[in-house]
Parts: structure tokens; sequence; C-alpha cells
């Protein structure tokens, strides 16, 4: 892709188990510009957290790569290669997670983890360090930060500890932000407030961000672009909006399709039957065909790949081949 | 005497808890002289019968502590909760579902234990038989394999062990469920299973239900009235469709906007389809 900034093709990340390898995620290629605010959708065990862990070089042991490549600003890297994983994260890349306290060391002033990684990446001198610092507090709305400086984790609550949080992720002026699930502990109104900050980041200064969330509201307010992945693989991807007025893929199609909506209730709520695959025992096939209402005899053997289709790309044996659709 | 429709009415209800020792000083050691917080604040507010009720507010206003002292969970430190008197037989506790499948069935009973003990303990029959029955009509009603009163909770994923819990609420025949967050746990997909479950058996047993969420897009889809509430206090209660088309207060507004509404995103010409 043009004027990319990043890109990941063919990722995939496995667990050793008795029976052999399991895997979580299969064959993941995104793609990122400056600015853009990429969302990853999906349910639990889709994935999406191990493949935003596996970009920020974070997977939990056992946990590994099997394959993939990152591009990045010209470089290409394999991204086995622990060490130079590694050393993006925190430079290049960072990562912000669900739980701010996870994150946030309950012994240590905020004001001091926040010097802390910025005498690390920047090597400033004690006094324009804190300087720094109270900028970058400041920048993620967080009220009076000189104050807050001095404060312990446990003293501020769930949206200032974000903010904080976020300060942390920016401090070294990274290129690439991955949240995974940014606002999912937090109250309605402050996570309204986290994503519009996460916005005004990626709009003003230019950080691409991949916004990996269950939540479908979540990403529809901030992500450009989305991609859905199912059982470790991707199955629709295309702009937010498209996707959610118009799915193609069944499973989006079922996850939009079961939304309940703030403005009005739903004469059916249609929900999808069963439940999604674990990554150990896989349907064969298309992983979705088992719940999957439009199912021909080539989904339960083919795995359909991801084509591009209907200006998206989807991985649908029925929906990507409709010949009666003037847009394909 | 509550007159009909109304099948409980609180009113007054107060529930403070001490604030929970930070190791400071001595003296505040003894629990009476411990900082209170304020949990329910003089709530007034009437459930009526048949209906679906929300609560609604973000954490810490006190819902879970009303929807626990209205399930007798707890009691409060005043006022009254009054259930309507209904026919001989009809009326008996209320029940409540819990926000966590993983935590609200005993690990160590098979579900076939865990459903015959409200049916028992509920007088609702006692020869083994009688109890088996009505454990296999309620494992058919939520949808969960009726032959599979002998397995355990950890052989079930999350959806299904929350179906479990509705149906050992039901168990009890009650006239009133209490449901604190019973999908938020749960994948999306699985949510809108749970919810349709929900309501089809509201309807089918004409059951009163007090639905607490923080999610204003399930309360719409599920409720026919809801109150909203902040810091211990009710600030308004009205019909859902209504309420959230026109909130009286402020407040309310700043929630319902901040709601993160797929529905909402728009199509943007440039984005290249």
């Amino acid at each position: 892709m043009p004027d990319a900034l990043m890109e990941i093709a063919g990722l995939s990340v496995g667990f050793p188990s008795p029976g052999g390898e399991l895997l979580a995620v299969q064959d993941v290629s995104l793609s990122l510009r400056p600015g853009e605010v990429l969302g990853m959708v999906g349910e639990s065990g889709a994935g999406k957290s191990l493949a935003g862990a596996a970009l920020a070089g974070l997977l939990p042991a056992p946990a590994r790569v099997l394959a993939g490549t990152l591009s990045i600003g010209g470089e290409r890297i394999d991204m086995h290669d622990g060490d130079r994983m590694s050393r993006l994260r925190g430079t290049t890349v960072s990562m912000i997670f669900q739980d701010p306290l996870a994150a946030l060391d309950p012994l240590m002033r905020v004001g001091d983890q926040l010097l802390e990684t910025i005498r690390r990446v920047r090597r400033l001198a004690p006094a324009p360090a804190r300087t720094l610092a109270i900028e970058l507090l400041a920048s993620t709305g967080l009220p009076e930060p000189e104050t807050q400086m001095r404060r312990y984790p446990h003293q501020l609550s769930g949206g200032m500890r974000q903010r904080v949080v976020i300060a942390l992720a920016m401090a070294p002026g990274p290129r690439i932000l991955v949240a995974d699930e940014p606002t999912t502990a937090l109250d309605v109104r402050t996570q309204a407030r986290i994503l519009a900050l996460l916005r005004g980041i990626a709009d003003e200064q230019g950080v691409a961000i991949l916004v990996i969330s269950h939540d479908l509201g979540v990403v529809a307010a901030i992500a450009d672009r989305s991609a859905v992945l199912y059982a470790g693989r991707i199955v629709e991807t295309g702009s937010t909006a498209t996707l959610v007025h118009a799915p193609k893929h069944p499973y989006t199609r079922g996850l939009i399709d079961s939304l309940a909506s703030v403005h009005a209730r739903k004469a059916l709520l249609a929900p999808i039957p069963g439940s999604p695959p674990h990554a150990g025992a896989l349907p064969g096939g298309c992983a979705f065909h088992p719940r999957c209402g439009d199912r021909i005899e080539r989904c339960m053997f083919e795995r359909p790949p991801l084509l591009r289709a209907h200006g998206r790309e989807i991985a649908c044996w029925v929906a990507a081949g409709d010949p009666s659709d003037p847009k394909r | 005497m509550i007159a009909e429709p109304t099948l409980v009415r609180i009113r007054g209800l107060r529930k403070s808890f001490a604030l929970p020792d930070t190791g400071g000083p001595s003296v505040w050691r003894w629990a009476a002289r411990r900082p209170r917080v304020a949990a329910v604040a003089g709530i007034d507010l009437d459930i009526l019968q048949g209906e679906c009720l929300a609560l609604v507010g973000e954490s810490g206003c006190g819902k879970t502590t009303l929807a626990r002292l209205v399930a007798g969970l707890d009691r409060p430190d005043s006022g009254a909760i009054e259930f309507a008197p209904l026919p001989a037989g009809r009326r008996r506790a209320p029940q409540m579902v819990f926000q966590d499948p993983h935590a609200s069935l005993n690990p160590r009973w098979s579900i076939g234990r865990s459903l015959a003990e409200p049916i028992r303990l509920g007088g609702l029959a006692s020869a083994r038989p009688a109890i088996e029955e009505r454990i296999r009509m309620l494992l058919e009603q939520v949808g969960i394999d009726p032959g599979a009163s002998d397995r355990y909770p950890h052989q079930f994923s999350g959806g299904q062990r929350q179906r479990i819990s509705i149906a050992r609420a039901l168990a009890a025949e009650p006239t009133l469920l209490i449901c604190d967050e019973p999908t938020s746990a749960l994948d999306v997909s699985v949510q809108a299973q749970i919810l349709a479950l929900l309501d089809a058996l509201r309807r089918e047993r004409r059951l009163t239900m007090l639905f607490i969420s923080h999610d204003l897009a399930v309360v719409r889809q599920i409720s026919d009235r809801v109150a909203v509430m902040r810091e211990g206090s009710i600030l308004e209660t009205g019909e859902t469709a209504s309420l959230f088309a026109n909130p009286a207060q402020a407040y309310t507004a700043e929630l319902l906007a901040a709601v993160p509404d797929p529905f909402a995103v728009r199509r943007s010409p440039a984005s290249g389809d």
C-alpha cells in the first residue's frame, strides 16, 4: 500500500500444546498509514489481543510468532526476531492495555514513572525532563498535571490512570500506538473522553493507532477502517462505516444484527447461534461454517481466502462471489 | 397496602458502608468512627408487576447495592421494601442472576444439584422424580441439553453457565427476577442470545424483572422503564423509549451522548469504497 507507515504481512502466532501447535492467529496482514486509526474487532479467542501484542513485541510466553514480517519506515523486520521487536517497543511502537493499574507501578509516584521513561528514551536532563512530563500529562487532558505528578496510581480515578498510561506510551514519541481494549474498564462518559483523546493523538500528531476491541461501538467511534477477526483470521476488512451499515461477511452481519442500539428497540435481536471456537478445536474449511446460515458445501471443506470484493476484503465463498452484485 | 399494579414499593431506602481500613491513625479502626459512604441515599421506587425496570448509572452510583437490598442479600439501614400480597402460593423470594458466570455456580456441585436446591428449599417438590422432572424442564427452557444435569460448571461455556444461572433463579419460581449486569461478561454474539432468552422467559412466565446495567443499548432493548442513578439517588424514572428520546436531566443526556454507538458512524466519502 502506498505511503503506508507500517505493514504486517502474514502474521501467525501459536502456542505449543501436547497435541501440536495451536494456531491462535493465522496469516494476518494489516497496514497502517500515519494518522490513521485501524480497528481490530473480534470476540474472545479471536486472536486480536495476541496480534496486537505481537506487533508490540509483547507476546506472553508460551505464545510465539510462527511467521510474519513487519515493514516499518522502509525497514523489513522478521517478527520472530525478539530483540529487534523489543527495540521497536518503547520507541517506535507503544502499547496500552485495558487495565491501567497493570501498567503502573503501585509503589511509584506517577511523575516518577513518567520521568523514568522519558529519561530512558530521550536522554534529557532533570529539568527539561520534568517539563516534558508535565506537558505530556497536560496533553492527555489531565487536570492540574503538576499536582498529579506527585500522586500514586491508587489515588487517581480510572480515567485519570488511563490518561497517565497514554502519557507514558506517548513519551518516546512513537509512530504507532497499539491500544488493546483501552476503554473497557471505564465508565461511559470517561470512555468517550479517552476515545476522543486517542483520535486527537492520531489527527494532531500523525500517530497511527491500532485499536483492538470486542466493542464495535468503540471501534466505530474512532477507527477509519476496521478488520474483523474470527478464529485467528481476518474475515472482513473495510471502512468502519461500510462494515457497520453494509456488512457482507455472514459473521460481521451476525455481529451487527445482534447489537442492541440505544436509539431503538430492535424487533428481533438476532443472535448468532453457538459460540466461537477454541484454537484447539477449529472446524474444517471455513471456521465460521457451523454457525453460518449461508453456508454451502464448499464452506465445510475448503477455507475461503481473503479476496477483494464489494470494495473491501472478504473471506467467504458465498459473500465474495456474489455474481449478481454490480459493485463486485 | 400496595395497590395493583405495583409489585414492590421502596420508600426512603438508605444503606451506607464504612470506608475500608486503610491503615490510618488507630482511632479510625473503630468501625463506628470510620467515615461512611452512602451507597443508597434515600431511594423511593416502585416496581410494577410484569415490567422490566432497568437501573442504570456509572460505577459507584449504588445500583448494585440497591439490587442486593431488594434481593434481600443485604439489609438496609433504614427505609422499607414492601412486596404486594399475591394469590396464595405465588409470592416467593426474589431471585438474582449475577454478572460473572464463572463465579456464580458452585464448582463442586453438578448443575443438577445446583438446580435441585432452590426447588427443594422453595417447597416446590420433594420427591426425587418430581425434582428431576423440574430440572429437565428448566434446562430445556434455557436451551441447555436436559440430559446434562450431571455435568459440572467448568464443562460449560460462559454463555451456557449464564443460562444455567438463569435456570437456577427460575427454579424457585420467583415473581421478581433481579439481573445484575447479566450479559456484561459475555461475548457480543452470546449477549444477544441471553437477552433474547430473558425476554422470552419474562413474557412466558409473566415475571417482573429488575435489570441493572451500565449498557444503555442493552437497557433500551430489554426494559420498559428505566431509573437513572447517581451517587446513591435516583435522578429520573420513566418509560425507556421516551426517557432516552427526551431526558429531563442533563446527566442522563450526557450518558446517552457518550454511548459509543456503532450505528452512528457516518459513511465518509473519502473512505475509498
